[in-house]
Formats: C-alpha cells, sequence, structure tokens
C-alpha cells in the first residue's frame, strides 16, 4: 500500500495542515506583537526626547534665577569699585597737578594728606571688589556649567553658600540661619547639584511667602554620620498637605498657578539624586511649615566630626 | 537552524521519497521523538546529515540536493508567506529585497535566525550580482531559492557561482542571468 491509499498518510497530512494553520496563527501574532514592539519603541524614544526637552527647560528657569543671582552679586561689587576707581582718578590728578612745580600751590596740603590716608583702603576695597566678583565667575563656572558630565568631589557648605548667593535678591524677606558639619564633601555632579540646591530653596522661598503674615525662617544644615552626608533645608511655610506629598515628584505636577511652574523641578531633583545614590524625604506640616531631607553618601576622604 | 526548515524538508522527502524513509531519517539523524516546531532552533547537524543521507540515496551530489531543497523550500515558504512575496512585482525587485524585505520579515517572526548576509546590485538589465556569506555556507541552497522564486514568477535564469566560500573565499558571489524571452 502506498502513502497516499493509507488512511494514517491522509490523517497525517490533514493533521499537518492543521498544525502549519496554528503555526500560521502564531507567527500572526509574533508579528504584530514585533510590530507594536517597534513601536513602543519608538514612543519611548520620543517621551525621553520630550523628557529632554523639559530637563533642558528647567535647566533654563535655573539659569534664569543664576543669571539674577550673579548680576547681583556682580553688581554690588562693581558699584563701589567704579566709584573708588573715579575718586582715584580724581585723587590721580591732584597729585600729578603736586607734582608739577608750576601748579604745586593750587594743591592744598591737607588734601594730599587726606588723599594720602584714602589711598590705600580705597586700592584695598577696590582689589577686595574684583576678587568677589572673580569668586563668583569661578563658582559659577563650577557650579552652573551645562555641559559637565560625571561626578567630582564637592563641598556641600561651598554649594549651598553658593545656590544662597545666587539666591540672594529672593532671600530678602527671609530670615536665614545655617549650621555646617566641618568636612562635608560628596561626590556629585556640581552643576546637578546646585540645579538641586536651587530648586529646593527656591521652593522653600515661595513656601514663606504663602503667608506673608509671619516672618519667613529657612533653617539649613548639614550634618555627617559614618556613612551619610544629611542635608536638611527647613522653613516654616505654608507646608504640603498630604496629597501633594504623595504627587509632589511626579512629572508635571505642579501647586503653582498655570504658567508659573513647568511641574518637573521637583521630579527631575528626585532623578538627579537617584541617580547619585542619594534619598530624599519630605516631612511637613500643613499651615506650619516644610522640612527636606537629603542624605548623600560620605565620600572616603570625609570625616565625621 | 529553525524547524520551519526541517518542516519544508520533511514535505519534501515525503512527497518524494515517502513516509517510511523521512522515518528513516529521523531515526538516524535526530534525537529520538524528535519534533520540528517552526519557530523553534534545532541542531544543524541533523539536517546536514539527513541531505547528505538523501544525496546518497539518490546517489546524487550533496550539493545538488541541497539546491532542489532550495527550490522546494521557496515554494513551501512563498505558499506560508504569501503576503511577503506579493509585494514584489517580478523576480528581480524580489531578489534586490532580500535584505531589507524578506529578512525583516523573517526577524519579525523568529527570534535569531542567524541570516545570512545577502547583497544584490544590478550589474546591467538582465544581470544581478548576489553576493552571500554565512557560516553555514548553505550557498547552494540560496542558489536553489533563487531558482524558486525564478520559476514563481515565470522568470527563465540562469546562475553562475565564480566565487565559493566552499572553496575558500569569504564571501560566494552568485551571477544571475535573466532570460528576456520568460518575462
Amino acid at each position: 500500500m502506498s502513502d497516499q491509499d493509507n488512511p494514517y498518510y491522509t490523517a497525517y497530512l490533514r493533521e499537518k495542515r492543521a498544525r502549519v494553520e496554528v503555526e500560521i496563527l502564531l507567527e500572526d501574532s509574533t508579528r504584530q506583537l514585533y510590530e507594536k514592539n517597534l513601536q513602543l519603541q519608538a514612543q519611548i524614544l520620543q517621551i525621553q526626547q520630550q523628557q529632554q526637552s523639559l530637563i533642558q527647560q528647567e535647566k533654563l528657569a535655573t539659569l534664569g534665577v543664576i543669571a539674577a543671582g550673579v548680576a547681583h552679586e556682580i553688581n554690588n561689587p562693581l558699584a563701589f569699585i567704579i566709584s573708588n576707581v573715579q575718586t582715584l582718578t580724581s585723587y590721580s590728578h591732584s597729585m600729578l597737578t603736586a607734582l608739577d612745580e608750576q601748579h604745586a600751590a593750587k594743591v592744598d596740603e591737607a588734601e594730599l594728606k587726606y588723599i594720602q590716608s584714602d589711598l590705600m583702603p580705597l586700592i584695598t576695597d577696590t582689589v577686595e571688589g574684583l576678587h568677589r566678583i572673580t569668586d563668583i565667575t569661578k563658582k559659577l563656572l563650577f557650579f552652573a556649567r551645562t555641559d559637565m558630565v560625571g561626578t567630582s568631589e564637592v563641598c556641600l557648605q561651598d554649594a549651598v553658600e553658593f545656590a544662597l548667593k545666587l539666591l540672594k535678591p529672593q532671600l530678602k524677606q527671609v530670615k536665614l540661619s545655617t549650621s555646617f558639619a566641618k568636612a562635608s564633601t560628596i561626590q556629585f555632579n556640581a552643576s546637578e547639584l546646585n540645579q538641586v540646591l536651587i530648586n529646593i530653596i527656591v521652593n522653600a522661598i515661595q513656601a514663606c511667602e504663602e503667608v506673608p503674615a509671619r516672618q519667613a525662617l529657612i533653617t539649613i544644615a548639614t550634618e555627617q554620620t559614618d556613612t551619610t552626608m544629611v542635608l536638611r533645608i527647613k522653613d516654616n511655610g505654608c507646608g504640603i498637605s498630604e496629597d501633594t506629598r504623595a504627587k509632589m515628584f511626579d512629572a508635571f505636577y505642579t501647586t503653582k498657578a498655570v504658567g508659573t511652574g513647568t511641574g518637573v523641578g521637583l521630579s527631575i531633583v528626585q532623578q538627579i539624586l537617584q541617580q547619585h545614590q542619594c534619598s530624599i524625604e519630605v516631612q511637613s506640616q500643613l499651615g506650619e511649615g516644610t522640612e527636606i531631607v537629603i542624605s548623600f553618601p560620605c565620600t572616603s576622604e570625609s570625616e565625621p566630626d | 537552524m529553525k524547524g520551519i526548515i526541517f518542516n519544508m524538508l520533511e514535505d519534501m522527502v515525503v512527497t518524494q521519497c515517502g513516509m517510511q524513509v523521512w522515518n528513516e531519517l529521523l531515526a538516524k539523524h535526530a534525537p529520538k521523538d524528535r519534533v520540528y516546531l517552526s519557530a523553534k532552533s534545532y541542531a544543524e547537524d541533523e539536517l546536514f546529515g539527513m541531505v547528505h543521507d538523501v544525496a546518497q540515496r539518490l546517489n546524487l551530489p550533496a550539493q545538488e540536493v541541497v539546491k532542489a531543497f532550495g527550490r522546494f523550500l521557496f515554494g513551501g515558504l512563498a505558499s506560508r508567506h504569501d503576503d511577503v512575496v506579493k509585494r514584489f512585482s517580478d523576480f528581480s525587485s524580489l531578489v534586490l529585497g532580500i535584505h531589507d524585505v524578506i529578512h525583516l520579515e523573517v526577524n519579525k517572526l523568529y527570534h535569531e535566525p542567524s541570516l545570512p548576509t545577502i547583497t544584490g546590485k544590478i550589474v546591467s538589465p538582465t544581470r544581478i550580482e548576489l553576493t552571500y556569506a554565512s557560516p553555514r555556507k548553505l550557498c547552494y541552497c540560496a542558489e536553489g531559492l533563487l531558482y524558486g522564486a525564478a520559476e514563481h514568477f515565470k522568470q527563465s535564469i540562469t546562475i553562475s557561482h565564480p566565487t565559493c566560500m566552499h572553496h575558500g573565499a569569504e564571501h560566494c558571489t552568485l551571477i544571475i542571468d535573466l532570460q528576456e524571452d520568460s518575462a
């Protein structure tokens, strides 16, 4: 009996057809799955690009704060440097006249004595002002450059003080109290740390502004344990409700008025901290204030107090 | 080697030599109770062993059997994936679309299909030069597949194989000449 006449062969062919049909169904599903997966990957890429653009926007917003702070910090010394240089110019005219024998009589001796006594303080003052400008530009280059990748050893106290310097105009109405652990070195990306600090301190300032009847008070402290450097930023502002606390690190969540906040500030803060193996805790009492506690892993060089 | 290739070999052997021969080939070259599922991978030695056995039984060179299998394989794959073949208007467009269309579709269906590297270029209106490279060196199967595709599109072709991986070349060159009378 040939294969073709064998009823089992007919059954084999039938079963084979059935199997092929099932496999084709499976292939169709696999193909759909593959295509859906490609779509998902494209969407993930798009979302990542959008997130990057939001992060960029947030960085620009921080840059705005930095620019205002820097302008303020540079303007003050610049004002007295200009005034000092004008005075020095006038002194130099008088001194040159005194040196000129023909016109020497025109310069009063008392005036010359005064110039003599004022000259060094004026120069010292000017140099000090120029140092202040150099210092802020140096720190600006370290803490605010956006092209910096990777981490470096950063003094947390320096970073906090720089952020406070930048926020000086906003802190005018705030009573500020700071205390720092002796060696507060952490491993962090300096510009990202600056972004984190500015975000949190600005939030604290804005929380205080919500309660205008009360003297705004912000306390910033660092303390060190064996393994951790802890930064506490406490305000006596409006506080955060439990509902808001649950969502405050979600991207696009904001309690600010439309157009005044992107809603990604704290989500970026959390993302930056997670990337640096740091944790952030929020303790808050509605109407009384908020304390943000950030724990940084210690660098090996840091010694506890 | 994907199970679908074994499935097609089974079809060819059963159709041309009978069920008994396939059972003997399985018993000789595959582990006991082997079943081939299209999407799963199996040792290619099993396939090569079976092909050599068939060649011995038919008293044909192995490369001829591999070529014949390639031709048969195209028919089986085309009937199973008619929608893919229909995307090509003629034989030439299919040959030039092997990498960008056919292999893309294979990648959608099978995990790690270990596809050969195939690139084609039109040398003249009647000649396509194809380069083939694969550690499996199944260039004769590729030749058979091309003959199968030509048959499907009713295109007469001849293929010459001036450089071959079996003779130490890094890749094979397949020169496909299209006969004008059949288009």
